[in-house]
């Protein structure tokens, strides 16, 4: 067990000499989750994540849909996100994004909601006046409003339909429609409505899209490290070093434990400072830390498994490098650390489950959200089966090899 | 005298190829025993056998009493191994590098710390120990080699060619060590195609070619094997038509073997004063143009090309 650790701990020691190692394992990922934190406004004031956005609303409808909008950006989920206040016209709203004081102004016309009713005309327009220097702020406001207008549109269709059908059927007179459509949900102050992520998760107060971003780029980059890792095992070989340690009193079972344990030491430290520098930089919150250990500990475990596997299967390091960096884009792709998998078909989501990436991304939202240990559960196990599954299939090719016996032939 | 090493008939064969066949030998304790024989001769796989890092096809070999089949770790606690080539971490300092392998052979705490120093000042690099692998020159790097494989005071102590590529102050210091360890009672299995360091360092001396032992003995045994005969050297110029000259020289009566490499010609002779004469005169006929003349007395090399009509280093 001393030498295992004695291998580990000189495998660590090493990847933090490697300056070329040391830019992609933590520069890298550091300085793309600080480029996201700029873009996001995450280094900004002293909460984490975005600061509020102002909005100004000038509501002239005084129908159910400004009613409706008007309580939906107001609302408690949406109160981290944006700044709602209100203007009595719209000229005086667009002076207030022409100074900044805003991001967008929203106009809603009188008798919006009206024209929105079956049988009257074409539906008015609602308009939005944006500061144009706010790129991702204005694009959050738009897309919120496209939500929320979607949805609204989805109900009154629904209603206008019932309305027809009712209608067609003689069950509703003519004179009985407006009565009928205040009686249905869509006139109502929407408590339902609220802002989603992709994955349909509600966003909690405070949350940040970085606490989303940093960890994806930390477990894509985990990639990246672990076949280094393994590529360090047939660079021992071809350096001599290896045999160094074969004729030692050192085992073979010893050293491959012992450069299975650097591989997973240095994962688990990457993960474990860029857990700590994100979340002091950008004030990020990870969740309770005995599960945050947990999960890196899971994650650093499974990708290490990947790591020793194209090791093990590969002929020469040249071959782990490329593997390794296929896996980390393909890895970083499939299982979410750079795109959200939501918008992929099911049987891709399906083989994202193959990836640290996705359960390592599963857990560190859940824990952001409030999560607890017992939630994380299931993904803390799928991660140490993945890992138990590929050692072994590892262990499978590196007894092929000789590997593991006291004088292989390789 | 015991033996520290005996090797029994080991062979090594890859598919079609034999690195290694019916090798037997053995080591006394205290001996420096040189394998001298050109690239490829075998002498690394040998080696590798002999340290447990490959298995024999073959044969077996004991080591302090010890087979390397069946007692791997018992063997690799009384060997001591300097690779051919650098097997250090060049991002370690040279003290960091000394310290993880004398843990591997299980020192640890004021022992290892002593011994790391103590080596440290043994290879003449005190001053350089916090220093990386990375940033040294070729010949420290192989003194550092050397020393990884000394810290833990072994019986036997393999040396492969651990002068190759280094400049002769360096190589000068690798020899003197290598006679210091031996006075202090380290048992040296030492490989080489450089036949003067066989001949300076060697107690006894095994010439192998081809994966065979051919020749076994101290250096006046085997020397005694071509009898009188001395070694002619000539240089001639590189644009020298070598082929015809070689033939040529092996017609003369008083030249029993010739060999060539590059602008260099090896002659052996029963008598060099008389074959001197007539080489020059036929040199000359053959269109050569003569750059030296050495006239050696029967060595190592004399016995190499004796037996296999071939220079060490063809």
């Amino acid at each position: 067990m001393r030498k295992l650790l004695l291998i580990g701990v000189k495998d660590l020691k090493l990847l933090f000499r490697d300056r070329a190692a040391l830019i992609f394992s933590l520069l890298a990922p550091f300085l793309l989750a600080l480029g996201l934190g700029l873009v996001t406004g995450g280094l900004e004031g002293p909460n984490a994540g975005i600061e509020p956005i102002p909005v100004v609303l000038v509501n002239e409808d005084q129908g159910p849909l400004g009613e409706s909008l008007s309580a939906f950006l107001g609302s408690r989920d949406l109160s981290a996100l944006i700044a709602l206040s209100h203007s009595p016209d719209f000229p005086a709203a667009q002076a207030r994004v022409d100074a900044q004081e805003a991001v967008t102004a929203i106009y809603l016309p009188p008798e919006l909601s009206n024209t929105l009713n079956p049988g009257v005309g074409s539906p008015a327009a609602l308009t939005v006046y944006e500061d144009e220097t706010q790129g991702f702020r204005k694009g959050l406001v738009r897309s919120v409003l496209q939500q929320f207008l979607t949805a609204y549109e989805a109900r009154s269709a629904g209603a206008q339909l019932s309305v027809a059908l009712l209608s067609q059927h003689n069950l509703l007179k003519p004179e009985e429609v407006p009565a009928y459509l205040a009686s249905l949900p869509v006139d109502k102050a929407p408590e339902a409505y609220q802002l989603r992520g992709s994955d349909g998760q509600a966003f909690t107060p405070g949350f940040s899209p970085l606490a989303l971003m940093a960890p994806g780029m930390a477990l894509m980059f985990l990639m990246y490290t672990v076949s280094r890792g393994g590529a360090s095992l047939l660079q021992e070989r071809a350096a001599g070093t290896h045999a160094r340690l074969a004729a030692s009193p050192t085992s073979q079972a010893q050293i491959l434990g012992g450069k299975s344990l650097g591989i997973f030491l240095s994962g688990a430290a990457q993960m474990a400072i860029l857990v700590v520098a994100t979340g002091l930089l950008f004030r990020l919150n990870w969740g309770p830390i005995l599960p945050l250990a947990l999960l890196l500990l899971a994650a650093a475990w499974a990708a290490t498994g990947w790591g020793l596997l194209i090791a093990a299967a590969a002929r020469t390091p040249g071959q782990v490098n490329a593997a390794g960096s296929a896996m980390m884009l393909s890895f970083g792709l499939l299982g979410g650390s750079l795109i959200s998998i939501e918008g992929l078909p099911a049987w891709l989501r399906q083989i994202a489950k193959i990836t640290p990436n996705y359960w390592g991304a599963q857990g560190f939202k859940l824990l952001a959200q409030g999560g607890s240990l017992a939630g994380l559960a299931p993904t803390l196990l799928a991660l140490i089966l993945m890992g138990l599954l590929l050692f072994a299939l590892a262990a499978f090719f590196a007894t092929r090899r000789g590997w593991l016996q006291g004088g292989g032939d390789d | 005298m015991t033996a520290i090493l005996e090797s029994r008939a080991l062979t090594k064969r890859y598919k079609d190829i034999t690195a290694v066949e019916d090798l037997s030998f053995s080591i006394a304790s205290g001996e420096i025993f040189s394998l001298l024989g050109p690239n490829g001769a075998g002498k690394t796989t040998t080696i590798a056998m002999l340290s447990t890092l490959l298995t024999p096809s073959s044969g077996d070999a004991l080591i302090g009493g010890h087979s390397i089949l069946t007692e791997a770790m018992a063997v690799r606690r009384l060997i001591g191994i300097v690779p051919q080539d650098i097997a250090l971490y060049p991002e370690l300092s040279a003290q960091e590098n000394l310290l993880f392998w004398g843990r591997m052979y299980d020192l640890e705490g004021q022992q290892l710390q002593e011994r790391v120093a103590q080596t440290l000042a043994r290879i003449g690099l005190t001053e350089r120990a916090k220093d990386r692998i990375s940033t040294f020159s070729g010949g420290m790097k192989r003194r550092v080699n050397i020393a990884a494989g000394l810290l833990h005071h072994p019986r036997l102590l393999f040396m492969d060619e651990p002068t190759v590529g280094i400049d002769p102050q360096s190589r000068r210091a690798i020899l003197d060590l290598v006679k210091e360890l031996n006075r202090e009672g380290t048992s040296i299995l030492y490989t080489t195609h450089y036949m003067e360091e066989a001949q300076e360092l060697s107690h006894r001396v095994g010439i192998i070619d081809h994966g065979k032992l051919i020749a076994l003995g101290t250096q006046a045994e085997l020397t005694r094997q071509v009898g009188e005969n001395s070694t002619l050297t000539l240089t001639v110029d590189e644009q020298d038509p070598m082929p015809a000259l070689l033939e040529a020289l092996r017609a003369v009566p008083e030249i029993s073997q010739a060999s060539g490499q590059a602008n260099l010609l090896t002659l052996i002779t029963p008598r060099a004063e008389a074959a001197l004469a007539a080489v020059v005169t036929t040199l000359s006929n053959a269109g050569a143009h003569i750059r030296s003349v050495e006239v050696h007395e029967p060595n190592l090399e004399t016995v190499f090309l004796h037996l296999t009509g071939r220079a060490l280093r063809d």
